[in-house]
């Protein structure tokens, strides 16, 4: 106390505060550009090197000014924010990647050329449909995009009348990225972010219904999912629909808040796959006759850890570059956002491989991988609203729920999930959902305000019940409507092309029946009686 | 059996939906909603899951 009291009174006395003196036009006029014989012997320390030089000029004749600096300012403000959302989407445009290995070594060896083809075209089918139909429809009127200029052209929301109150529904702006001035620079750049996000929810389902699912209803599922399913759900979150606006219009905390998509991305990508995996039922030889689990092992768990590293690194794209910018309305969060997102996947890890370890004497590779999975898609909503130690809890929790899940779709539902799709994505990105409304400590502030209501997102453990209403009123949406909608769309198509490959193709595995080519010719497989180790 | 599913899985969503004018107290919304999830629930795992395993292929 004493030292801290002689240190207090070494400080020199604080300067008064000086009054702002405007800067003037030839305030500006007075600097001066490097000397240009220096610059033209290189600049190694780079300290020539992006000078008052480099600033654009509105008019030559008045040379530059005041204006001309501040236009410089804003456009490299939005440089940062486009160049921060195009990279962070290419890095989760990568987690395709990690998927598809994730999958196809979750799967047997005799199906892996079929797998690994749902992984890849659901790429291209997805952002064919994404680009047709499904961007108008989720963020056609999202009303502005501070971040990256504003995109005024997505600005036109189809809205119901409800209780009084206005319910977005669906955007009506972007068909084909031209109809109603989408031919424009900023809404390049959400679509880019937006549409790797849609094809993560859609590869989520290639897992659940793998080693059974007939290639062509996987493309017409992918496809109506890429257009209507997901972007619907996405818009009321994200485009300025009804979630959005709980806030506003019935003072439910902020509204519905999700950063980075538990619920928007992978709670209808789980839900999906539930849907998926219930209609196609399970593989022959998965349950005996008494209704008893055999465990059907992949084939190369090498694959599995190497593609949870690839998924684990591209989520740093995921939940980060859900600031959609790294300057202006408080996006250095973006720091906290990627620490909070790697110790959630760590403990999400530990978690499961404890619970294993525990249970059943071993720590289970693959459940380990999933834990770090579960950990990861827990985090992604409330990433950018908690503080590290809110994120541990989350993870841990995660990593634990996911064994339970996993335990409980395969032995009470009997519902065959080859890879734990169901439990990773659906059961914890209902978590996730759910997490925001206990555990987001008010502190963020993203600009002042979050879904137009003014205040940070705060959860339950600090204050604020509503904001649970909010976030469990998005779940039931989720399972009451996204999980309804889903099973429907499916069912349809079951009906008209059929979901399930025969039993012979299944038996031989889908690589010759369906794909024409096995995914590994030079080598002889064996068929092994489920159940063996 | 599917179809009676279905509709109380999604009866789950509209209850959800209408504890925003039910009542304005959020602990009222809160048991609303909460009642909504239990019943969307149990349309799906109690009702169209329980059906589809009547007919599940490792039966046959």
């Amino acid at each position: 106390m004493a030292l801290g009291a002689s240190l207090a009174l070494a400080q020199p006395a604080a300067p008064a505060a000086a009054a702002p003196v405007p800067v003037t036009d030839a305030d500006i006029k007075g600097v001066a550009p490097p000397n240009a014989d220096a610059r033209v012997k290189g600049d190694p320390d780079g300290g020539l090197t992006g000078t008052v030089s480099d600033v654009a000029v509105g008019d030559a004749k008045k040379g530059l000014t005041v204006g001309d600096v501040i236009n410089q300012v804003g456009q490299n403000k939005v440089a940062i924010n486009f160049v921060w959302t195009l990279i962070t989407g290419f890095l989760v445009m990568f987690m395709q990647a990690g998927f598809a290995i994730v999958e196809t070594g979750l799967c047997r060896a005799k199906n892996a050329n079929h797998t690994m083809m749902m992984n890849f075209m659901v790429y291209g089918t997805g952002m064919l449909a994404y680009w047709l139909i499904g961007f108008a429809i989720q963020m056609g009127g999202v009303g502005g995009v501070g971040n990256l200029g504003g995109a005024p052209p997505l600005n036109t929301e189809h809205v119901m009348t409800l209780f009084g109150k206005p319910f977005g529904l669906f955007g009506q702006h972007g068909l084909f990225l031209m109809q109603g001035g989408t031919y424009d620079v900023a809404v390049m750049v959400v679509f880019l972010f937006q549409m790797v996000f849609m094809d993560t929810a859609l590869t989520i389902v290639t897992g659940s219904a793998a080693e059974r699912w007939k290639y062509a209803a996987f493309l017409v599922s992918s496809f109506i999912m890429g257009a209507f399913t997901y972007p619907l759900f996405a818009n009321w979150a994200w485009g300025g629909g009804w979630l959005a606006n709980l806030g506003t219009n019935f003072g439910l905390g902020k509204g519905y808040c999700d950063f980075a998509g538990s619920g928007v991305v992978h709670a209808v990508g789980g839900l999906t796959a539930l849907a998926l995996a219930m209609i196609v039922g399970p593989r022959l030889g998965k349950y005996t006759r008494q209704g008893k689990p055999n465990a059907i092992i992949g084939h190369d768990i090498v694959l599995v850890l190497t593609g949870c590293f690839i998924l684990a690194f591209g989520w740093f794209g995921f939940n980060p570059g859900s600031t959609l910018g790294a300057s202006g309305n408080g996006n250095l969060r973006i720091g906290s956002i990627a620490v909070n997102t790697m110790l959630a996947g760590m403990a999400g890890g530990f978690g499961a491989m404890f619970y294993m370890w525990m249970r059943y004497g071993k720590p289970d590779a693959s459940m380990s991988g999933n834990g770090l999975l579960a950990g990861l898609v827990a985090i992604t909503a409330p990433s950018g609203f908690v503080n590290p130690v809110g994120a541990v809890i989350i993870g841990l929790i995660a990593g634990v729920l996911v064994c339970l899940s996993v335990e409980f779709v395969d032995r009470v539902m009997k519902v065959d999930d080859p890879v734990g799709a169901i439990s990773v994505h659906g059961a914890n990105g209902l978590w996730g959902v759910i997490s925001v409304g206990l555990f987001a400590d008010g502190k963020s502030n993203y600009g002042g305000s979050w879904n137009g209501v003014t205040g940070s997102v705060t959860g339950l453990f600090y204050g604020d019940a509503s904001q649970l209403v909010a976030q469990l009123i998005g779940v039931v949406t989720l399972v009451g409507f996204v999980f309804v909608f889903s099973f429907v769309v499916n069912l349809i198509i079951d009906a008209c092309i059929g979901q399930r490959v025969s039993a012979k193709a299944e038996l031989e595995g889908l690589d010759l029946p369906e794909m024409g080519q096995l995914g590994y010719p030079e080598f002889e497989l064996k068929a092994r009686p489920a159940g063996a180790q | 059996m599917t179809a009676i599913g279905i509709l109380v899985t999604f009866l789950g969503f509209v209850l959800a939906v209408l504890s925003l004018t039910l009542t304005t107290s959020v602990n009222g919304r809160l048991f609303i909603v909460l009642a909504g999830l239990a019943v969307s629930l149990i349309g799906l795992i109690g009702i169209i899951n329980k059906g589809l395993l009547k007919n599940a292929i490792w039966r046959k």
